[in-house]
């Protein structure tokens, strides 16, 4: 069977490069690492606490064994285990003293099954950050050339969140926003009125509050409140490609998934510069074989596509297909994660809430917008939220028999957190190349060699610092500072690794997300990124893919490629 | 975006403790189904697939004792009703780690160690009112030291009985599918706290 399109990856970004592109006409193959699963029946979703193996804990010594690096992840547990690598399986290195945590979801739908949801447009403060201030290389692409796409994708995916008129954290589409508790509104109020130059919003996240006919026809419900999402949602009310980007591309009747299938590599002609198709190991046999067709699209997450692009090797190309600028591997970034304070918060004792909302609060960046820095660039939001806790608190403190039980029948008193997310900046050091030895199929696995920077460490000060000081103003007591110990990767959000950029010399693809070298060859996942802002990248791969895939398939249809 | 979790328990390394009374009375089990010919369905899995840690019958009915003082019968299911000890003899089969088997064991050993100090003879043998009364000491005196074998043991006997079916539907209060977000409502003094 013959394929005009190829997509390697069938997660956030693969799953809408599917869609785009089948929707457009072509007949496409998706191309997915690990096993097929079926939204809803492999979904842990309906159990209650009392039904999940472990409590949600999962057996020691397997953890330490076979998942020490994904284990790190918030969300892990015995619910949703079978969403994350095994680490013994799939192995990686780092150099001596600079960890970095890999985490990854073999399977279809990749990461889009197991992502924290939250959705934030990129502004145009980011998209001209790298040539304000001189730190990597400039976007190719401007806030006006992607904003028609976010309009484009929100409108499939669905986002909950408060239009708010700010130009660097831009509205999108929204539905109704998910409600403040009534500690978050005197939060906001308190924090609005002492710093005017910051905002306090509802989160905006990729859960349906108001479905549109569309998405109601692919199956879709509006969120229920359960809060157990990492476990997939059977109600299809997050975004995942198996709740929505690839039933619609399915629909078309144009595409093909192939699962159990590793890309090993992209076949470049040397006598037309063009790519031919991709080399594939059967995850299960280890057979080899060749896909070809017109048009590829990477969409293996920045590190997985890094690892295809500098395994794709000939003579034409010693150090990777579309590698002339050496850029491919380098310029890794993640999120400055992890951060932050959390204080109990006076007050509110008759007041309480239903429901378990899987999200919270927002405070965009304001330093070096509205106010400036502590000698860095870039900046910084944070996430944040409110609850009053429960029974588990009665573990740390003194208490037998009944009294204990009618302490912790009551709930305990407010707690708020503010979790830093701060822009990273890219740097060639920070790189990923390709090791010595192979993994088990024959591709040589990957060595990850990232650290902090000078800027990034005068930013985690603020971050925290500035964190404990609007805790204080609020009143709050028992604050403590999040450990901050976390390794670089926690944060999910690597990217960076095959960037866009305007010069073919420093840069590995064009304003089109088209490598310079190899026109019919597209990168869109986070490998794209020419900077990350402080934003979640989510929402930004999808609009420049489907970006992407509109302008693939134009000049394709030009006869360009 | 729900609060930061705390970053799990990681098991400190602990030594000296030996599983093998326990081992023992797995393979007694085993022998005994052998013996009479058993059938192995219709067992429990635990004990149909015996691994991991499993308290000893000792520590078994010490924790038992334990978990019973801790959370009791009142007006709703204590811990026994609730399940707790085959949760957590479950968890320390299935979850437990040598290291982390060793240091519960060592717990409560320690316990019942106190109570034969301070009322002369083991948890078991004290009558309820002095069992109660070494419990509230022991539990005292470990917090305050932030002893962190006995926070995870506390932390055990609270995880399985608030997120059992009685802990958290009788007990506390607790929707599967809650259907809706009301972010602000008023709180009657005898309402009850979420479970999760």
């Amino acid at each position: 069977m013959s394929f005009d399109a190829i997509v390697v990856g069938s997660g956030m970004s693969g799953g809408w490069a599917a869609k785009e592109l089948a929707e457009r006409g072509l007949k496409v193959l998706v191309i997915e690492r690990g096993r097929r699963v079926e939204h809803g029946a492999d979904y842990t979703d309906t159990q209650p606490p009392w039904e999940i193996p472990n409590f949600g804990r999962v057996a020691e010594e397997e953890r330490a064994r076979d998942y020490p690096v994904q284990s790190r992840c918030y969300a892990f547990n015995s619910a949703t285990k079978h969403w994350w690598v095994n680490d013994t399986d799939h192995p990686y290195t780092t150099p001596e003293g600079r960890p970095f945590s890999w985490i990854r979801g073999y399977h279809l739908g990749g990461r889009s099954l197991m992502w924290a949801r939250q959705t934030y447009r990129l502004g145009e403060l980011d998209f001209a950050a790298n040539a304000s201030d001189g730190h990597g290389v400039d976007w190719p692409i401007r806030y006006a050339d992607i904003a028609p796409w976010y309009d484009h994708v929100e409108t499939f995916v669905g986002i909950s969140g408060k239009a708010e008129g700010l130009s660097h954290l831009p509205d999108s589409k929204f539905q109704p926003p998910m409600e403040l508790t009534a500690v978050e509104k005197h939060f906001k109020s308190k924090l609005e009125a002492t710093h005017p130059t910051r905002r306090l919003t509802n989160g905006r996240c990729a859960h349906l509050t108001k479905p549109t006919p569309e998405q109601e026809a692919l199956g879709r419900a509006a969120c229920q409140y359960r809060s157990v999402c990492e476990r997939g949602c059977s109600f299809g009310a997050y975004f995942s490609s198996l709740s929505a980007t690839l039933p619609a591309a399915m629909a078309t009747g144009n595409v093909t998934i192939l699962t159990d299938a590793i890309v090993h590599s992209v076949i470049h002609d040397p006598k037309t510069g063009r790519a031919r198709g991709v080399r594939v190991i059967d995850a299960k046999s280890n057979a080899g074989s060749v896909h070809e067709a017109r048009l590829i699209f990477l969409c293996a997450s920045a590190i997985g596509t890094t690892q295809i692009l500098l395994n794709s090797t000939s003579e034409a190309a010693p150090r990777g297909v579309a590698n002339r600028s050496d850029a491919v591997g380098r310029y890794l970034v993640d999120h400055l994660t992890g951060l932050g304070a959390m204080g109990t918060y006076p007050g509110f004792e008759n007041l309480y809430y239903r429901g378990r909302r899987p999200n919270g609060f927002y405070i965009p960046r304001y330093r070096n917008v509205s106010e400036p820095a502590d000698g860095y660039v870039r900046g910084y939001a944070y996430q944040g939220g409110t609850f009053r806790s429960t029974w588990n608190r009665g573990g740390a403190q003194v208490g037998v028999g009944a009294e204990l039980k009618a302490q912790l029948r009551e709930p305990g008193p407010w707690s708020m957190w503010l979790s830093g997310f701060g822009e990273m900046l890219p740097r060639a050091d920070n790189r990923v190349t390709l090791g010595k030895s192979i993994d088990k199929f024959g591709i040589p696995i990957v060595h990850i060699d990232c650290s902090l920077g000078d800027n990034d460490r005068k930013m985690i000060a603020q971050i925290n610092a500035d964190a404990k000081a609007m805790l204080e103003m609020a009143g709050c007591s028992d604050i403590v500072i999040l450990p901050g110990d976390r390794n670089l990767g926690l944060g999910v959000h690597e990217m960076g690794t095959a960037r866009m950029g305007r010069d073919p010399a420093t840069s590995v693809l064009n304003g089109f997300n088209q490598a310079h070298d190899v026109p019919n060859l597209f990168v869109t996942d986070g490998a794209c990124m020419t900077s990350s802002g402080c934003q979640n990248p989510s929402l930004t791969y999808m609009a420049i893919t489907a970006r992407a895939a509109h302008h693939a398939v134009e000049f394709l249809r030009a006869g360009k490629l | 975006m729900r609060a930061p979790r705390e970053g799990g328990c990681s098991p400190s390394a602990h030594d000296g403790f030996a599983v093998s009374p326990d081992i023992d009375r797995r393979t007694l089990v085993r022998r005994s189904i052998l013996l009479v010919g058993g059938a192995i369905t219709g067992l429990p899995q635990a004990l149909a697939q015996p691994r991991g840690h499993g308290f000893s019958e000792a520590r078994g009915r010490l924790f038992s004792a334990y978990a019973d003082i801790l959370i009791p019968a009142t007006d709703t299911p204590g811990a026994l009703a609730a399940g707790v000890p085959a949760s957590v003899d479950a968890l320390m089969r299935n979850w437990a780690s040598a290291a982390t088997a060793a240091q519960l064991g060592a717990t409560l050993d320690a316990l019942d160690e106190a109570a034969r100090k301070t009322g002369r003879a083991g948890l078991l043998a004290l009558p309820a009112v002095e069992q109660v009364a070494a419990v509230r000491l022991f539990d005292a005196a470990r917090i305050a030291a932030r002893d962190p074998g006995y926070l995870r043991l506390k932390d055990l006997v609270l995880i399985t009985y608030y997120l059992s079916e009685p802990g958290a539907t009788r007990e506390l209060r607790y929707e599967l599918v809650p259907g809706g977000w009301e972010a602000s409502i008023p709180l009657d003094p005898d309402q009850r706290a979420w479970a999760v």
